[in-house]
């Protein structure tokens, strides 16, 4: 790590001495301690991934949408179901309209939880691409919502569970 | 990827270690489900459906075991202690790799059961 971060420390300085030596050019052509006016090549300062990593975060990032293309279709699929639902059972009743608004809630989180578990793939793609920690901490910011959300409805699952089998 | 330390920031790490916490409860209360469900059917039913829930709860132990692996690797990134951070995240992505392909393989063989016996319900 402080290879990396010194590495990365040591151009930053070196480009604010190049920008620099625009003013005080004539100065730091005579003064013989002056660092170097050339910047270090970019691949030298952060993260590099092996073929192997960029193999397997890229076959991560495909099953990942694969899996979020089902959720499109359960959504497709659960729209159509509430359009039927409100056909059929109308806005008449309290008890329709809780379970039609529930329904839709129900879709509202499954959409959030695609969109955010599509957002991860890409994250971890370009982070891995690109060799840049912050865009996969992008990717791991987005698949903690999603985890979030899958863990919040696991909570959810397992009471109800409990509830029909011991209630 | 060398074994070395990734320079994420403290909110990088705190986010990891968050997503991992995550993880961990959502292998937890399916892995708690799966085995509560499967309990129930053992002591109320027998024959086919016993073990149809068995194969569902077998898989779900296989898939979300993995989940729990990936959770506890990425915990690894996120310490301090830790120096293998490459390491890690490679386990970490490649365990939850195996789980989100699970995931995708069994909803495709299960649409194609339903589809199976969609056209065995439908056709004499």
């Amino acid at each position: 790590m402080s290879l990396v971060v010194d590495t990365a420390q040591r151009s930053r300085s070196t480009q604010l001495s190049v920008r620099g030596a625009g003013i005080l050019g004539p100065l730091m052509e005579q003064n013989p301690f002056a660092p170097p006016t050339s910047a270090p090549p970019a691949a030298e300062a952060g993260l590099v991934f092996s073929a192997e990593g960029v193999e397997v975060v890229s076959s991560l990032a495909k099953w990942m949408r694969g899996l979020s293309v089902f959720f499109y279709i359960l959504i497709g699929l659960g729209g159509l179901g509430s359009c039927g639902l409100a056909a059929t059972i109308g806005f008449d009743s309290g008890m329709s309209v809780v379970v039609l608004v529930g329904f839709l809630v129900g879709l509202a989180v499954l959409i959030a939880a695609t969109i955010y578990l599509r957002e991860a793939a890409s994250g971890f793609e370009r982070g891995v691409y690109s060799d840049d920690e912050m865009t996969l901490g992008a990717g791991f910011r987005s698949l903690r919502i999603y985890l979030i959300i899958t863990g919040v409805l696991g909570i959810l699952s397992m009471v109800a569970t409990l509830y029909k089998h011991l209630g | 990827m060398s074994s070395a330390r990734i320079p994420f920031t403290a909110e990088d790490k705190r986010t990891i270690a968050s997503a991992a916490t995550w993880g961990l409860i959502v292998s937890a209360t399916s892995l708690a489900t799966g085995i509560l469900t499967l309990l129930v059917e053992l002591t109320s039913r027998t024959g086919e459906s016993v073990v149809g829930q068995m194969v569902q709860t077998g898989l779900t132990v296989v898939i979300n075991i993995w989940l729990l692996q990936a959770s506890l690797a990425l915990r690894n990134v996120a310490s301090d202690t830790n120096t293998n951070d490459q390491g890690n995240l490679l386990i970490g992505f490649r365990k939850l790799r195996a789980y989100f392909m699970a995931q995708v393989i069994l909803l495709l063989i299960a649409i194609g059961f339903g589809v199976l016996g969609f056209l065995l319900v439908k056709i004499p």
